[in-house]
């Protein structure tokens, strides 16, 4: 028998001492990188299986943000509602576009990679691999998905005869938070949804919901003009709303308002990594709770 | 951790909780003691008794009998919780191949999955020395609208392989599952066999140093079945650290050099794999017994009061002698007078459910005619034609001969053993007591070897004399 000197010893006890100790971040990140070749072949799989069996495909990623955007521009036009636009400098279709795209990539990121566990379900039960690469895989396959919305918007630029400002091919670099942001959440998440499915029910609620609390449709009221005290609740849950910062400022760069976005947009930026930091963390402490609960 | 030592299982509890929402809730609780809670897992006096057990003597391998445990522990389980595993030690050294035993629901499966890490133990500590495998879930993973190949590069990477390793066994999984035509076809187009061939092929080739072997093997044709079962016994007899769980005592027999027993959740014993495999049947013919004499009328015009064996002595006796004659007796109460009823007898191994041979008045012609009151019938056997040192029982049942109701409740009585003291040695050469069964073999059929010609028939006994 061949003897190796390096085999591994690996140790499951309870006290997961190991797990909570600060220096376990030295050890999600070297998992992270040792099972970075499952975390592509689970997105691989995930987007590979998607649409093989659909005649539209890819088609049916796009579909939801032109019609969401087709009835609210249609509903405008028709004087059903008054969303006040003086100073925009993008035509309502495409400020609305862009809002919806960006506020259904961020839902559909949560929703899809924290159900990721759940939906494994007789993989988690049954073989032990490090969990977090679910959720990961989850994610990374949906930048696929976030890749044909770019385009499909792009797209509506070109037949809008919107000329986009230079700046405007920064906008992934911009939309970063809204993916830490969304696999923080799911990291969370994630593990409680294994246990009771009302975790996704509520979610998928508070998301159908959140899409008018947040400026997709319409503008943030200016702090200034603001007069009631409806405008004031509206103002600050916009305000404290990471994605919201992340509209804005991709709005800001089509138009060619900014190059460098304002404080605000950083202090959500620091705010999404921090929810994905504690989000990983949280995930890491319950990962050997998962399996039995499923 | 010794170095030639594969597994090391220290002291390993695991509770489940039976109640859904339960469940729910203590693993809610469980988390949010994890989060908020450093340290929440440690179990007071884990070190000590770890420790403790290092400064003892080392217990020899075999048979070491640990006994029922007479403390059970309610201590730490809350509402609806039980322990699937209690306070389990074991070691496995490298190279061993070690079987588990047990009735359904003695924590078989909870220990495979607490070794290949998938449940966290509630206490206790496992190590383990090289990559692991389990060949429980074959499958797990696969996408049914992707392709077999597809899905091989996906299966194998969640076992563990790189992309470069998969590459380069991609044909020996292919080859091995023996389902190289449909290898392209989306794999919810395979039959379950199919399925199975691909998952189990793919298992085996991650290559791992301890594999762990569910009763998976019992699935698939039996062509498939036997390339697994010869494949185990290849590994195992590489060198391997195998551990498995079956119910199949031929499998382990022939695979494990030693067994442990587990029972509600504990290691009852564990030792040397023929003894401890003998012992287990043993352990699990005795439930048979309860409640066999229930002698109540139970509105039949016929009652089995007992059913017992007797050698060719007249004595009653549960170990019978191979070879030679015995009789069973029917000790019968006829309720009502009877004028034609048709018995049968069938004959089992303890284990399995179809008869190994049987008795029946329908087919040999006779009947019987029972007046009211008592009587005994026999069934004399001039020669016991059945292995020694397994596990056998009968069962009969009275039916009305024009109607074929049913006369009598049928009746199960103790299993019985069978020994080969009286066998003789037919061939004058030969140890008589070499005559058991061997290979699992139920059934014995005196024989004698001959030889003529340029061949001589020896007995390694005399020559070694």
């Amino acid at each position: 028998m061949k003897q190796n000197v390096h085999e591994q010893v690996t140790v499951y006890d309870s006290s997961g001492e190991d797990r909570i100790a600060l220096s376990a971040w030295k050890h999600m990140f070297a998992e992270i990188w040792q099972f970075r070749e499952l975390i592509n072949r689970l997105a691989l799989r995930n987007i590979a299986g998607q649409f093989r069996q659909s005649f539209l495909g890819y088609l049916w990623v796009a579909l939801p943000p032109i019609a969401t955007t087709v009835v609210f521009t249609v509903l405008r036009s028709a004087n059903i509602f008054n969303v006040p636009m003086e100073g925009e400098l993008l035509p309502y279709t495409l400020f609305t576009l862009i809002g919806i795209t960006i506020w259904q990539l961020f839902t559909q990121f949560t929703m899809t990679s924290t159900t990721s566990i759940s939906n494994a379900g007789a993989l988690v039960s049954k073989i032990y691999f490090p969990r977090e690469t679910l959720v990961l895989s989850a994610t990374v396959s949906l930048l696929v998905t976030a890749a044909v919305n770019a385009l499909i918007v792009a797209l509506v630029f070109a037949v809008q005869r919107f000329v986009p400002a230079w700046q405007s091919v920064l906008f992934p670099l911009y939309c970063l938070p809204i993916v830490f942001l969304a696999l923080g959440l799911s990291l969370f998440f994630a593990p409680l949804n294994t246990m009771m499915n009302d975790v996704s029910r509520i979610l998928q609620f508070a998301f159908q919901f959140g899409m008018f609390l947040t400026p997709t449709v319409y503008r943030t009221p200016k702090y200034e003009d603001i007069a009631t005290i409806w405008e004031t609740i509206l103002y600050w849950l916009h305000t404290l709303n990471p994605v919201t910062h992340v509209i804005v400022t991709v709005r800001q760069l089509t138009t060619g308002e900014v190059l460098l976005a304002g404080p605000a947009y950083w202090i959500s930026a620091a705010v999404s990594v921090l929810v994905f930091a504690l989000g990983w963390r949280f995930f890491h402490i319950c990962e050997p709770l998962l399996a039995e609960r499923i | 951790m010794d170095n030639s030592v594969a597994i090391k299982v220290e002291h390993v509890s695991k509770k489940f909780a039976r109640s859904l929402k339960r469940a729910m809730y203590y693993g809610l609780v469980d988390i949010g003691k994890a989060a908020l809670i450093p340290h929440r897992f440690r179990s007071e006096g884990l070190e000590a008794r770890i420790n403790d057990d290092r400064s003892q003597v080392p217990v020899s391998a075999n048979t070491q009998d640990s006994g029922f445990r007479s403390q059970v522990s309610d201590a730490g389980l809350r509402p609806t919780e039980f322990w699937a595993l209690q306070d389990v030690s074991l070691e496995v050294r490298k190279g061993e191949s070690v079987g588990l035993v047990g009735a359904n629901g003695a924590g078989k499966s909870t220990l495979f999955s607490v070794l290949s890490g998938i449940y966290g133990p509630t206490d206790g500590r496992v190590q383990i020395r090289g990559r692991l495998q389990a060949l429980i879930a074959l499958g797990a993973g696969f996408h049914p609208t992707l392709s077999g190949r597809e899905n091989i590069y996906i299966n194998a990477s969640i076992l563990g392989l790189t992309t470069k390793e998969i590459n380069s066994r991609l044909e020996d999984i292919i080859e091995f599952s023996g389902i190289r035509e449909f290898i392209d076809s989306p794999v919810k187009k395979y039959s379950s066999g199919m399925l199975v061939r691909l998952g189990f092929s793919i298992a085996v080739h991650v290559d791992p140093d301890v594999l762990l072997i569910d009763e998976v093997l019992a699935v698939g044709d039996a062509a498939f079945q036997r390339k697994c079962t010869d494949y185990s016994l290849k590994l195992a007899q590489s060198g391997k650290t195998i551990v498995t769980v079956s119910h199949n005592h031929l499998f382990i027999q022939s695979m494990c050099s030693r067994v442990v027993w587990l029972d509600h959740g504990r290691i009852v014993a564990e030792g040397e794999a023929d003894d401890m495999l003998r012992r287990y049947r043993q352990f699990m013919a005795a439930p048979l017994d309860q409640g066999r004499l229930d002698t109540s009328r139970s509105g039949h015009p016929l009652l089995i009061h007992d059913m017992y064996w007797t050698d060719g002595a007249g004595e009653r006796v549960t170990d019978l002698p191979a070879g030679q004659p015995v009789t069973l007796n029917f000790d019968l109460e006829a309720f009502e007078d009877v004028s034609c009823a048709r018995v049968w007898i069938h004959l089992h191994h303890l284990e399995q459910a179809h008869a190994l041979t049987g008795f029946s008045m329908y087919d040999d012609g006779h009947y019987i005619r029972c007046r009211k009151g008592r009587g005994v019938l026999q069934i004399r056997l001039p020669s016991l034609y059945l292995s020694s040192g397994e596990f056998y029982r009968v069962s009969a049942g009275i039916r009305d001969w024009i109607c074929g109701a049913k006369l009598a409740d049928s009746f199960a009585p103790t299993p019985f053993t069978v020994n080969d003291d009286g066998i003789p040695c037919l061939s004058g050469v030969g140890d008589a007591n070499r005559v058991k069964g061997s290979m699992g073999a139920k059934l014995y059929i005196p024989y004698e070897w001959r030889a003529a010609g340029n061949i001589e028939l020896r007995d390694d006994n005399i020559g070694a004399g």
